[in-house]
């Protein structure tokens, strides 16, 4: 730039800069006019000094002199300044007391009218509670020639909630306790109809008799001019500072969204915070709208991966409290504080553990990864040879049985087969009717009509459930399973290489139908008996810890599924195995862990190389590789790129449905996903489309308990009010029971 | 700084060398993060000076030290920078910055020092009154009335000049230079 230059663009400045923002554009439009980029420059330098009018700070000297006074008010000292602008110790004439006294960051165009301003300090005065500071009187001042409100309020000795509770090395329960009493009072202003909007632990002190106070009740409402999405862009500055304590409506910038349970998240955030030392979301160096995603986007890490001695009910509270969705949260400050205190008197808490979407589709099912139909024809095709290798090598050990349990096998074959062929999608157009009739009538069977030896049978129900799980059918599955680890113990004691095999299935088709505590805790088990029986880094135990940190990522315990998953890579890295089907699984489960503890890029990266070697492997329609893309397309939708995730989605969704049956539970899935994508981009009603059809399937093909189903109904409570849609959004809901605490 | 004190107080020059002399036995503390317990900024640096000046020069007035306080800070602020990049281009670069009270103070987070050095001097190449009003308003901490009757012209012209010079400089800061 030349000085010319400059100068011709300082004379425009000079002259529009003091102009309400109507008039500026007229101005700008005459002294500019033709000249875009001349213009451009002057709005540039008016966004960046309107910007620092509103939240000074920028080149701020911190050092020019306090007024002697404010009004009624006699400065006397400076408390602090920050984002919302000067806090001045001062002493008010009548009544004689000292106050501290708030000077609000303004600019023009978000002035407060005198009367306005008088109401709303009559209504904040009308809050009295011990854990409040008292806003005694309103006003505003002239200063640089913008005019800026005050509040003089009753000044607090005392400190922020975090500082004073590290100072005091308090305990859980006396954090608790604080959390308790400032849930109280965040309960009295809303029953006053008045909300906080910007809590968080420097407006939350404690005094030196350990009692809460908070700060700035309502000064929030109070500054915030009566309309719209202006909010957001009035407070850029401050929300950086804020937007931790933010919930994921207030990042959105919607002020018609907040309500007391926006302030219950802020609650939320606090108590996080208290008990860990950490911010849920970690927003620190992040861009404004970076951060602004992160929060709307992110699950915060489970509390218990943090701080290995918290309790699960706490755990649960608070992350109740953090909910993404308001419905979700608990509705009031009051209710928050009533389950800690039930927590704190060892009854039964209200909040159950979250069940979010988010802790779905990462494993889209079975990490294993029987993803399809098409997956029977394999697991039937080794099996079936597992059948035939068993029963040969016992008629070789035992002459006299041999022809009859040669016979058997070629029955079991012959009936495999056949299941086989139905159940291949590629060549059968039949519909799953006939192929989950066929596997009935074989599991009626056995035990009937069928007399098998125990070791037989074990073997056909193990196919048997493999064939349930290719078909969605879980339920069946863990019978079957079940069935296999009871004949196996009896036949082959409890630490036999196959009965724990069999154990392991047992406990997968649980992860399958959702009762991941179940089958976390009989991994646990199993994954130790496997290394001592089998060897720590034999493919089985790497397999069965796969399926431990998977259900430990359902369970929430991130940082465990984490490990598991890294310690397998590592195992089949050194054994030369990282290519193999089982470990691209890994690398999907890892990659999905990797977004739950909020690491986007790692994940991003681990799933585009589980995308690359699932289709070098089986090629790009192949069921797994379907899956890994899949992942993608929710990896894309967690980063916000919405119109990328929708086509990977939209891929992956046709080709499902062209090999699957037309109720199939993957292509419910795939629908549901779609649906989040299409609302990221405000596509609301086809994602209301999308999700009923997903909807529909996971219902009959999975339940209405199940939580893909769950989740799905959810998801279509927040489209349809989004839309105002609301008399479908009751229907969803009251279809969702499980998904409302 | 001590033999100066001698020379000729009260003539411009003077003033203004040994203004810089005692900013400049201050400054260090500011450049340096291992003195960040000391919560020295700039302009109470600047302040700190005055005071200990004050009564052994016969300043013209108050805004006309502040004035040359700001022109010997901006120095400290140049050399400092200049420093930093010849510690950059030897490949052992530790970035300069001011210390953390002043710079969240002054919203200059994710600026260095080098970087402020570099944003005012190419301000005074495109306006220099600008630039010195900068140097009033940020490093001495002038009012706006002050900056006015040290550079002698009006005050509106120093709060649009000011806000300008501001918004040009964080848009600089922010974006990184464009060059």
């Amino acid at each position: 730039m030349t000085p010319e230059r400059y100068e011709q663009i300082r004379a425009i400045f000079h002259e529009v800069a003091e102009l309400n923002p109507s008039d500026q554009d007229e101005a700008l439009q005459r002294l500019c006019a033709g000249e875009e980029s001349l213009r451009f420059e002057v709005e540039e330098l008016l966004r960046e000094d309107f910007e620092t009018l509103q939240t000074p700070g920028f080149l701020q000297s911190t050092f020019e002199s306090p007024p002697e006074r404010i009004g009624d008010f006699q400065i006397v000292g400076v408390l602090g300044s920050g984002g919302m602008g000067v806090v001045y110790r001062a002493e008010q004439q009548h009544p004689r007391r000292l106050v501290a006294l708030k000077v609000v960051s303004m600019g023009f165009g978000s002035e407060v009218s005198a009367r306005r301003l008088a109401r709303e300090a009559e209504l904040l005065a009308r809050l009295h509670h011990p854990g409040i500071a008292q806003i005694f009187d309103a006003g505003s001042v002239e200063a640089e020639g913008v005019t800026r409100p005050f509040f003089a309020m009753e000044l607090v000795d005392g400190e922020p909630i975090t500082e004073f509770a590290q100072r005091h090395e308090l305990s859980v329960t006396q954090r608790l306790r604080l959390i308790i009493e400032l849930c109280s009072a965040v309960q009295h202003a809303h029953e006053q109809g008045v909300l906080h909007r910007d809590l968080k632990p420097s407006n939350v002190f404690v005094t030196k008799d350990g009692r809460i106070k908070v700060l700035d009740f309502g000064v929030g409402r109070l500054v915030e001019p009566g309309t719209s999405e202006f909010t957001l862009q009035t407070q850029t500055g401050q929300l950086v500072g804020t937007i931790a304590y933010m919930s994921p409506e207030q990042a959105t910038g919607d002020p018609r969204a907040v309500d007391e349970r926006s302030d219950v998240y802020a609650l939320g955030v606090i108590a996080y915070e208290l008990l860990t030392g950490e911010l849920p979301i970690d927003v620190r160096g992040k861009m404004l709208h970076e951060a602004a995603r992160l929060v709307r986007e992110v699950e915060p890490t489970s509390l218990r991966t943090l701080s290995h001695t918290m309790s699960a009910d706490i755990d649960t509270i608070v992350r109740t409290a953090l909910a993404k969705e308001k419905d979700r949260r608990y509705a009031s400050a009051a209710e928050l504080g009533a389950d800690i205190e039930r927590h704190l008197n060892s009854k039964p808490i209200l909040a159950r553990p979250p069940s979010t979407w988010d802790q779905l589709v990462k494993f889209s099912r079975r990490n294993r990864a029987l993803v399809s139909s098409v997956a029977i024809v394999f697991v039937v095709l080794v099996a079936a040879l597992a059948v035939t290798g068993v029963l040969l090598d016992r008629a070789v050990a035992a002459r006299a049985a041999a022809d009859a349990e040669r016979a058997e096998a070629q029955e079991i074959l012959s009936i495999l087969t056949e299941a086989m062929a139905a159940a291949n999608p590629v060549e059968n157009t039949e519909d799953d009717y006939t192929v989950r009739a066929l596997l009935d009538d074989i599991a009626a069977s056995l035990g009937t009509e069928r007399e098998l030896r125990p070791s037989a049978e074990a073997t056909v129900r193990r196919v048997l459930g493999d064939a349930y799980i290719g078909l969605g059918r879980y339920e069946e599955a863990l019978v079957a399973f079940e069935r296999t680890q009871e004949l196996l113990h009896v036949v082959n004691g409890p630490d036999d290489p196959a009965t724990l095999e069999a154990e392991t299935q047992v406990a997968a088709a649980l992860l399958d139908l959702g009762r991941y505590d179940e089958g976390h805790a009989m991994l646990v088990g199993l994954v130790e008996r496997s290394e001592r029986v089998v060897g720590a880094e034999a493919p089985q135990t790497l397999d069965r810890m796969h399926f431990l940190g998977n259900a430990a990522y359902r369970i929430g315990d991130f940082a465990q599924a984490r490990d598991c998953f890294e310690q397998v890579l590592e195992a089949r890295r050194r054994n030369d195995a990282y290519e193999s089907e089982e470990n691209l699984a890994t690398i999907a489960s890892l990659a999905l862990t990797l977004q739950s503890l909020g690491d986007m890029e790692a994940s991003r990266h681990l799933t585009e190389e589980s995308v690359a070697l699932h289709e070098r492997q089986f090629g790009a329609e192949h069921p797994y590789t379907l899956t890994a893309r899949s992942n993608y397309g929710l990896v894309l939708t967690r980063m916000n790129q919405p119109e990328d995730a929708e086509r990977v989605l939209r891929e992956v969704l046709a080709i499902r449905r062209q090999n699957l049956e037309p109720n199939h539970p993957e292509i419910g899935v795939s629908l549901s996903l779609l649906a989040g994508a299409l609302a990221l981009e405000e596509r609301y009603d086809e994602a209301i489309e999308a999700a009923s059809e997903g909807f529909a399937i996971l219902d009959g093909a999975l339940g209405r308990e199940h939580r893909y189903t769950q989740t799905t109904a959810s998801r279509l409570v927040t489209y349809c009010e989004k839309v105002g849609r609301s008399e479908e959004a009751a229907a969803w809901r009251a279809m969702a029971p499980n998904s409302n605490q | 700084m001590n033999e100066r004190r001698s020379e000729s107080p009260g003539e411009s020059h003077s003033d203004t060398a040994a203004v810089y002399e005692e900013l400049r036995a201050l400054a260090g503390a500011i450049f340096q993060n291992q003195h960040a317990n000391h919560t020295l900024q700039p302009t109470a640096l600047v302040h700190e000076a005055y005071l200990k000046l004050a009564n052994k020069h016969d300043f013209v007035d108050r805004e006309h030290f502040l004035a040359t306080a700001a022109r010997a800070m901006r120095q400290v602020l140049i050399n400092h920078a200049n420093a930093a990049r010849t510690h950059k281009r030897g490949g052992d670069y530790a970035r300069v910055t001011l210390t953390g009270a002043a710079q969240s103070a002054a919203g200059l987070d994710g600026a260095d020092a080098i970087d402020l050095a570099d944003a005012l001097a190419e301000l005074e190449r495109l306006n220099e009154r600008q630039s010195r009003i900068v140097e009033c308003r940020f490093l001495a901490g002038m009012t706006v009335e002050e900056t006015a009757r040290a550079l002698d012209v009006s005050a509106r012209t120093v709060q649009l000049d000011w806000r300008m010079a501001r918004a040009w400089l964080k848009q600089r800061l922010h974006t990184g230079a464009n060059e």
